[in-house]
């Protein structure tokens, strides 16, 4: 049977509204299923505490959490905008000099291979335990999707595009910036969304191995001393650091698309 | 990995400069560093000379070997679960409408969660030992494979379904015969993200746990100043990675060849 088929006809006898709450439906049935089974077995709250016991951590480590958002949110911010320039100018200068490019690339893509967390112990014998190894760290972990789509997306700019640009006798750096850097767009969009992601991931680690703030660190304290509620709570925290990041990208991209004249 | 396979289709592409170019980039670090270490630009604890770290290797073959193999076995669990578990979920995805309408939404939203910060919680609930690592690193992996193989499974092209349906092919048979075979290349690069996943999940929860495997001795290393060792225990996490990546790929071709040869192509 032809399931596209089938699910159309669902969609025009189930009431569209049910479709669109099923999701949210299954969350709150999941959530109370939880608050209901460990209220019920009495589970212990260190090891996993009641959805309502998070919220209430929430509220009474309020001034806590929210003085910890700002050392994790800025260093992964300044990581994140560190390796944008960066990468942005090494796959620059990639596309421009053939030589570059032959000569580094594939250093880059077989550094790839090392799995980059790895490395986050090293960072902090180098770079010492304030808050320039996990900048550090959150750089080298977020630069490589950024070299690796840009010189994606430059490289595979339309040909005839380029052939246009060389018969109107543009100059190499003119074709670069006004035809093959808004056709990379794109790529480097979606390379800064996995970027920011990477360099959350990047600061937490480091958090994790030194430090003495941050929401890494909160989580690491409050798993000491058993404090599951408020180790779930600096989760949260993480989440809405990560999504308010998440969402300032893609406005800033879909503002630069229309610069750039890619979208209307 | 995607870029590296890409390279090694386009072999036509290669040229002696680009061999050359980059081998000459990487020995002219290599010297760099080894000049800089020798000038005492930068002290031994920082950054040992290269030869240091041939030499932990040597010295200490056995004994890294050992760690490798726990991480290389706890991976590779972790990433045979991830993949069942997360290839039954998107199965029960592709099959059921009312099931990807209620699934599939909670599933972007728990994407959002940086998962890496749960490590600890893993060791509150699995105590310190292989499990924790397991389960920890299937986790951080099971998310890219449903979502990636969800994508391929229900992104099969309507003309093929539409057949199916002229030719009555049971809901199975069009799922195992023509869903799935669409999907391998997505299913898969949702798999190599995920083996990518799992080594960070096993990884991480090694320096958190610190018993045994790389991350432990890369951790334990560094704390102690040791560089040369974290140095030559990362190049022995690169062969672990190295040696999963592989059998991802013979299985893949395997898997292509295969499926296509089923269907004469």
């Amino acid at each position: 049977m032809n399931l596209s088929i089938i699910s159309q006809a669902r969609r025009s006898s189930f009431p569209t509204l049910l479709f669109s709450l099923l999701p949210v439906l299954l969350f709150g049935t999941v959530l109370s299923f939880w608050e209901f089974v460990v209220w019920y077995t009495d589970y212990p709250k260190s090891i996993l505490p009641r959805p309502s016991a998070i919220a209430l951590a929430i509220f009474d480590n309020w001034d806590l959490l929210t003085s910890n958002i700002i050392p994790t949110a800025s260093v992964a911010l300044g990581g994140f905008l560190i390796a944008t320039l960066v990468g942005l100018t090494l796959s620059l200068l990639m596309a421009y000099s053939t030589w570059t490019k032959d000569a580094l690339y594939p250093n880059i893509v077989g550094f790839q291979i090392v799995p980059k967390i790895a490395w986050a112990p090293l960072f902090v014998l180098w770079l010492g335990i304030e808050f320039q190894s996990r900048l550090g760290f959150a750089v080298f972990i977020s630069i490589f999707p950024i070299i690796i789509s840009m010189t994606a997306g430059l490289k595979n700019t339309d040909p005839t595009l380029i052939r246009l640009c060389d018969s109107l006798t543009a100059t190499k750096l003119q074709t670069l910036f006004l035809v093959r850097f808004p056709f990379a767009l794109p790529y480097l969009i979606s390379a800064m969304k996995m970027s920011i992601t990477l360099a959350m991931i990047g600061v937490i680690v480091g958090e994790f191995i030194t430090s003495q703030e941050g929401l890494g660190f909160l989580i690491l304290v409050a798993f000491g001393k058993l404090e599951t509620d408020l180790m779930l709570a600096s989760v949260l925290f993480l989440c809405a650091v990560g999504l308010f990041f998440y969402s300032i990208i893609a406005f800033a991209s879909y503002r630069l698309e229309i610069w750039f004249g890619n979208k209307k | 990995m995607d870029f590296i396979l890409n390279q090694l289709r386009n072999r036509a592409e290669l040229s002696p400069r680009r061999i050359i170019l980059p081998l000459l980039f990487l020995s002219c670090v290599i010297y760099l560093w080894q000049y800089a270490v020798d000038q005492k630009v930068v002290p031994v604890i920082i950054l040992p000379p290269p030869m240091d770290v041939v030499h932990v290797i040597t010295q200490n073959r056995d004994f890294m070997i050992g760690h490798a193999v726990s991480t290389l076995y706890e991976c590779f669990i972790a990433f045979l679960c991830a993949t069942l578990l997360g290839l039954s979920v998107s199965s029960l995805i592709t099959i059921s409408y009312i099931a990807r309408k209620a699934v599939y939404p909670n599933l972007v939203l728990f994407q959002l969660i940086p998962v890496i910060a749960l490590a600890p919680l893993f060791i509150l609930w699995f105590g310190v030992g292989t499990e924790a690592r397991v389960a920890y690193g299937i986790c951080l992996a099971i998310f890219p494979i449903v979502v990636s193989s969800s994508t391929g499974l229900l992104n099969t092209g309507d003309t093929y379904l539409k057949l199916c349906s002229s030719l009555t092919a049971s809901r199975w048979q069009t799922f195992s015969q023509v869903r799935l075979p669409f999907a391998l290349p997505l299913i898969f690069t949702g798999l190599r993200i995920g083996l990518t996943l799992t080594i960070i999940g096993v990884v991480v929860g090694e320096f958190v746990t610190a018993q045994q495997g790389i991350g432990y001795l890369i951790s334990f290393a560094a704390s102690g100043l040791e560089t040369a060792i974290a140095l030559a225990a990362i190049s022995f996490l690169l062969f672990v990675g190295l040696i999963l990546f592989t059998g991802l790929v013979v299985v893949e071709f395997t898997l292509l060849r295969m499926f296509s040869g089923q269907s004469g192509q």
